[in-house]
């Protein structure tokens, strides 16, 4: 006589291996992918990205040797905003520090002094080949400025970070702006 | 009744032989650490990692270069430096488009391709990538129309590219 077999709860379980074999490809995916955040980049900054953009990712350039001068609008972080808004000036922010429209002279003088503490570690900022009768010095040890604007912010507060940056002595400029797609 | 010699029977101690072929196919005992923490961290690991992340999209450096500070006149050499080629960037009433103007074209440039395309031309035309490239852009004009003209010249492998101001 055939006998019915029961089993007790204990025996009932859930296949635990492909979860925690999806989860550690998560997690290693997450630790590949994220990246650590730099305090020196304001948050909110809506970058342009150019047609055929010729911007070199900064995975690929990756430089230490330079100041980045980020230009905030008045509408970053707005989800719908006035444009006569986006194109205003909130403030520049050297570091983790922020500078109002008036305050160029003190970027400046922030600007010389970072260039002026890169120089005294690593020796000479200036090659012979950068500036105005020159072109880009191939030194990749150079001090240069970046330039990390919004697109929506008019060229006129843009300007005087520029000028900021030739008064500091500085001779390469780089434009923050976002990479090419993929298919672009 | 027929007593089988492998039965446990209560009280009973005795070593009964096993055959090799029968121990051969007893389950064998698996040493196994304990999963349960492992997996407990993982999910706190995961969990981090969800909530703390936040897409970013690719950003990356257009190189350019900044003139000396001072320095107007240029070093003296055999041959004059060629013409720059000026390049006027006019926004539209509600800044929400460009135009682009360039010198020896008589009609505005209305997208940035287009502007890349002529400049392209130019430089064919001229044989050389040292030909100065100046961005005039209006003080209005928003600078992601300001990068776009620098990004077509870059793109058109001019080596000297620069901004000036427009004088009111």
């Amino acid at each position: 006589m055939a006998t019915k077999k029961f089993r007790s709860c204990s025996d009932v379980g859930f296949n635990m291996t492909p979860m925690i074999d999806c989860t550690f490809q998560l997690i290693i995916f997450f630790i590949l992918v994220g990246q650590v955040a730099n305090e020196t980049y304001a948050k909110n900054v809506k970058l342009v990205r150019p047609v055929d953009s010729q911007a070199i990712p900064s995975s690929v350039a990756k430089f230490t040797n330079k100041v980045t001068v980020n230009v905030v609008s008045a509408a970053a972080g707005e989800l719908n905003p006035d444009p006569a808004t986006a194109s205003e000036l909130k403030f520049y922010q050297i570091l983790t520090v922020k500078y109002h429209v008036g305050e160029i002279d003190r970027m400046i003088d922030v600007i010389k002094k970072l260039r002026s503490d890169y120089e005294k570690q690593f020796g000479t900022t200036v090659s012979p080949t950068a500036g105005a009768g020159g072109k880009e010095g191939d030194d990749n040890r150079m001090f240069f400025l970046e330039i990390r604007a919004d697109e929506r912010v008019n060229w006129q507060d843009v300007a005087p970070v520029i000028r900021a940056g030739v008064e500091a002595g500085i001779n390469k400029m780089n434009i923050t702006a976002l990479t090419a797609r993929i298919g672009d | 009744m027929a007593i089988t010699a492998n039965k446990p029977v209560e009280g009973d101690e005795t070593v009964h032989h096993v055959s090799p072929s029968k121990e051969k196919d007893k389950p064998k005992a698996s040493m196994q650490p304990p999963m349960t923490p492992m997996i407990d961290v993982t999910f706190q690991l995961l969990l981090f990692f969800i909530l703390t992340f936040e897409f970013r999209e690719s950003e990356g450096m257009i190189p350019g270069t900044l003139p000396n500070k001072g320095s107007i006149a240029q070093s003296v050499t055999d041959t004059p430096p060629p013409d720059p080629i000026q390049i006027r960037v006019i926004p539209s009433a509600n800044k929400e488009t460009a135009s682009y103007e360039m010198t020896g074209i008589g009609v505005a440039i209305a997208t940035p391709h287009d502007l890349g395309e002529l400049l392209k031309q130019r430089r064919e035309q001229i044989g050389s990538t040292e030909v100065p490239i100046v961005i005039f852009p209006s003080q209005d004009v928003p600078w992601g129309f300001v990068v776009e003209a620098f990004n077509q010249a870059k793109r058109a492998n001019f080596q000297k590219i620069g901004f000036a101001q427009q004088i009111m």
